[in-house]
């Protein structure tokens, strides 16, 4: 076998690898049951716990030094309906959805999850 | 270094620079939320191949800190920095052993990049749940990587012959 040929076999290879370990990743931590309540964590410190099914429709702003985001519960469901960070992550996240990832916006270290309690 | 040099590897800052950009601007919206494309890595990776490690370093942290000041903030710059030295690292490291061509060289990259800012948000967050979504990154930046290393060789091929040694 020529030495591309190697080369582009190990390459397939590895991606394979990768896509096997993500997949295990996914098994793995997709499994816990992510409770009921819902968490909104800045820099680490909990700023609100929601039930979301006992929350009325309403708007929170949160602020920090780098800038802000504007938390929306609407009809039982929680998204970030505005911020002012420069990748606007947060908001094309949509509404949190239970068995899918937490909201984060990064550059605001801002997290929204659901948490046992 | 050389003037000629220089002038090489400002270019191609710039045209990591217009590639950040380009990827800021872009509509198109991702499946994983905070996938990219990764096209500055292919102005890194040809700067790697062209030059060495140090010439990619370089490259790589002034165009972080100009894009980073330009369209980002102070955490983005910093997550820019773990996910750009991470997987620099990984990529001269593998190209020294010759074990692979660019395309895997340059999914390595991918994949590694993701995992450095994943683990300087782990700890900014001070949270292992999101791993899930490592596990998403991972795959868009092994498939994101390797497409840019196809066009990098493709680059790489043609720029070799007329670059300033």
């Amino acid at each position: 076998m020529g030495a591309k040929k190697k080369q582009l076999l190990l390459t397939g290879i590895l991606f394979i690898a990768i896509l096997a370990i993500a997949a295990i990743i996914m098994l793995v931590s997709g499994r816990k049951d992510p409770g009921q309540m819902v968490r909104v964590t800045q820099d680490g410190q909990v700023l609100y716990t929601f039930d979301l099914s006992k929350e009325a429709d309403q708007t929170y702003k949160v602020e920090c030094p780098e800038g802000y985001n504007i938390i929306a519960i609407k009809d039982h469901k929680i998204s970030v309906s505005e911020a002012d960070c420069p990748d606007h992550i947060c908001i094309s996240m949509g509404e949190l959805v239970k068995d899918s990832l937490p909201i984060v916006c990064m550059p605001h270290r801002l997290m929204i999850e659901y948490v046992e309690e | 270094m050389t003037s000629g040099k220089i002038a090489t590897c400002a270019l191609l800052t710039t045209v990591a620079m217009v590639l950040s950009y380009v990827e800021a601007m872009m509509p198109i919206p991702f499946p994983v939320p905070g996938m990219k494309l990764g096209l500055a890595n292919l102005a890194i990776i040809l700067v790697l191949y062209l030059y060495s490690w140090r010439e990619a370093l370089l490259v790589s942290v002034v165009r972080i800190l100009l894009s980073g000041f330009l369209f980002g903030n102070v955490m983005s710059i910093a997550f820019s920095l773990a996910g750009g030295f991470l997987s620099l690292l990984l990529m001269a490291l593998i190209k020294k052993t010759k074990w692979l061509p660019m395309m895997g060289i340059s999914m390595i990259g991918g994949v590694t990049h993701n995992l450095g800012q994943l683990i300087v948000a782990m700890i900014v967050l001070q949270t292992t749940k999101i791993g899930y979504y490592f596990a998403a990154l991972m795959v868009t930046g092994a498939i994101t990587g390797l497409l840019i290393g196809l066009l990098g060789s493709a680059i790489y091929e043609r720029l070799k012959k007329v670059a300033v040694k």
